[in-house]
């Protein structure tokens, strides 16, 4: 529908892109489907979408695991930040909020309008940015009634207190992500490490920021333990994630029937209801 | 504190009817969206308006509570017993608000000026902070009203009456908006939402199962988030946890709200209802053109980190020479370098903009800004405002 722009690669398969002209900075939240399908909350996964699906061995997040999200050295920017962490963080939630209850914790100042244009959607995402002392408590808390909790923790976090959020997440069937993989002392089911990124469309005093492509690196216990790099444009500039063309097919060396289908699944959450 | 219309439906509070209550309450509701933006159930029979946008939109707060008064004295004929007359109230602050409303019961709207809660307040009954215990002894004290329990000095009341005692005094002196407790979740469900309401002689739990079914489906997953949510603000506090939700505006910091928790919103399970109008990107307040492109709005894609409270940086060129804005909206050098809050140095790999940004009425904290630009360093990239002869870390696209 809408014009895109060239400097970008246009990904395979955009399931909601196109929905508006660049630069109109119309967002829609209900490009996250409403469609929530009923059998849902019984499943082992939780959908991610699809340009995702190829970081995890299931093709989702497993319910009851732990992810961690980090920014390796060479990517990170000065001070930690940046790098694409928290992006990639937040987008982990896209396809999962449209069927579950979400929940940020830690992540003080939450871009909105970003969270929207990956395709969270913000009515089933309980925010709590600034936890203080009692965030292990929180996220434990949370864990009553939501299945995926993203924690950004205020530091290094104690192997002890670690492995008793672990404990509740798989006690709860939830899946924790962790933002910062560094300060987490357990392992993962799956590590997910932003290992380099460049930002597209800025050049000297012209145009404006478009998409940022980045790699990410996938590993982990038991199935996840092979590496997998996967390319991502994270955000495209639609602002919400796609897979890069050029690592399509390494992605897709882990994929199975599961995995398609998974991802056909999660394609199927994101169909704009509304046009 | 946030200004607020409130609507008290006497009837409803009281009738032990509960699908009927349900029923009128829901229409209610439905009644003030249609032309409120948002409107947040309290708990049964008390629901509130942020007046901010819809009072601009509609020519003030008098005009606004008169639509209101209408709108919702035409559900309530439709019920003459749940329908008893409501009343309509605006104040600064939930507490203020909900009395204002109670005063307006069996007549007009009742609008305390802004600013003026205090003297509104002030000759209230202590009765009306609903702390059985607090009002004993106050009374015993020979303080009867808000204003006198206001006007004793407030560490007296904190060694006193301790923590909670010394909020329900910053309630009596409207420095604080409401009473913790009176909120009781949406859709409320069993023990979770009594506890939530607990000590503010809320509804029996049998109300509140009763109305899950309006609404929204109310699955058990949006129950036991509702009680998640519960928890979770009974560890941090009832302001800890809060919602995004997009507005009209420029920067990314205007162009969404962070709005405390009320409860699960319309839990998708009525999808028909209100979910186009108050998910969408709709501007509050504003008149314009739902969902339409804002002059001088930052292109897509959004940044992921917008920082509540904005940091100072310097932009400099290669050769330690601030960047400014001239008038007509260009840089006065070439970026080479960034620091933020005065730390480290660092190179400037790649800007976009200056774009200029006029003061609207419409601006969030009412400042002027004057310009904003996307400067790419090594491995991130930020969003810098020009305000005040300042640059500003606005938000970083992490």
């Amino acid at each position: 529908m809408g014009p895109r722009n060239s400097a970008v690669p246009t990904p395979a398969k955009p399931p909601q892109q196109g929905k508006r002209p660049l630069g109109s900075g119309h967002i829609s939240t209900t490009m996250a489907a409403r469609a929530r399908p009923t059998s849902s909350s019984r499943d082992q996964l939780l959908a991610v979408v699809p340009a995702l699906v190829p970081l995890f061995p299931r093709g989702g997040l497993q319910r009851g695991g732990v992810v961690t999200v980090g920014v390796g050295e060479d990517a990170s920017g000065v001070g930690g930040g940046g790098g694409g962490g928290t992006t990639l963080g937040f987008a982990l939630l896209a396809a999962a909020s449209t069927a579950s209850w979400c929940a940020a914790v830690g992540t003080a100042d939450p871009g909105i309008v970003a969270l929207a244009e990956l395709g969270v959607d913000l009515d089933r995402l309980v925010l709590v940015p600034r936890p203080g002392p009692l965030w292990a408590e929180v996220v434990a808390v949370l864990f009553d009634g939501v299945d995926v909790v993203l924690l950004r923790p205020p530091g290094s976090v104690r192997a002890p207190v670690a492995r008793r959020l672990a404990a509740r997440a798989r006690e709860r069937r939830g899946v924790l992500v962790v933002l910062g993989s560094r300060g987490w002392p357990e392992g993962a089911d799956v590590s997910l490490t932003v290992e380099a990124g460049a930002w597209q469309g800025v050049e000297a005093g012209h145009g404006h920021l478009q998409g940022r492509h980045l790699e990410v690196l996938a590993s982990g216990r038991r199935a996840a333990a092979r590496p997998v790099r996967v390319g991502l444009w994270l955000p495209a500039p639609s602002g919400q994630v796609a897979s890069d063309d050029t690592s399509g097919g390494r992605g897709a060396q882990r994929s199975s029937g599961e995995v398609e289908a998974e991802g056909a699944a999660a394609a199927r959450h994101l169909v704009p209801r509304h046009p | 504190m946030q200004r607020l219309l409130v609507i008290w439906c006497p009837g409803i509070l009281e009738q032990q009817d509960h699908g009927r209550e349900a029923r009128v309450f829901g229409a209610v509701v439905a009644a003030l969206e249609s032309f409120a933006t948002r409107v947040d159930p309290v708990r049964p029979g008390v629901c509130a308006v942020p007046t901010r946008g819809p009072s601009r939109y509609f020519g003030g707060d008098g005009v606004l509570a008169t639509m209101a008064a209408a709108a919702v004295a035409r559900e309530m004929a439709t019920d003459p017993v749940a329908g008893e007359p409501a009343g309509v109230g605006v104040a600064d602050g939930l507490f203020a608000a909900v009395l204002a409303a109670r005063a307006a019961v069996g007549g007009g709207p009742v609008i305390v000026p802004v600013a003026q809660t205090p003297s509104f307040l002030a000759p209230w009954p202590v009765a009306t902070l609903d702390r059985p215990e607090l009002v004993d002894l106050l009374v015993r004290l020979g303080i009867r009203t808000l204003g006198g329990f206001a006007a004793l000095p407030g560490p007296h009341v904190l060694a006193r009456f301790g923590e909670e005692g010394a909020l329900c005094q910053r309630v009596a002196r409207g420095t604080e908006g409401e009473l913790p407790g009176f909120r009781l979740f949406f859709p409320p469900v069993g023990p979770g939402a009594t506890s939530a309401g607990a000590g503010s002689g809320g509804p029996a739990p049998g109300v509140a199962t009763r109305q899950v079914g309006f609404w929204g489906d109310s699955a058990d997953a949006d129950a036991r988030a509702a009680r998640a949510v519960a928890g979770v603000r009974e560890l941090l506090g009832p302001e800890a946890v809060v919602r995004g939700r997009l507005v009209g505006g420029r920067g990314p910091a205007e162009r969404a709200r962070l709005l405390p928790w009320t409860g699960p919103d319309e839990g998708g399970g009525d999808p028909g209802r209100t979910r186009d109008r108050r998910g969408q990107d709709r501007p509050v307040g504003d008149g314009a053109t739902s969902g339409g492109p804002w002059p001088g709005q930052v292109p897509p894609p959004a940044p992921v980190v917008v920082l509540s409270r904005p940091r100072p940086a310097q932009l400099t060129d290669a050769g330690g020479k601030p960047v400014g804005v001239r008038g007509d909206g260009t840089a006065t050098a070439v970026p080479a370098r960034l620091s933020v809050a005065g730390g480290p140095w660092v190179s400037v790999t790649g800007w976009a903009g200056p774009w200029p940004s006029d003061e609207r009425w419409w601006s969030v904290r009412g400042r002027r800004r004057q310009a904003r630009m996307q400067v790419v360093t090594a491995h991130t990239a930020h969003l810098l405002t020009r305000e005040r002869g300042s640059w500003w870390l606005e938000a970083t696209y992490d």
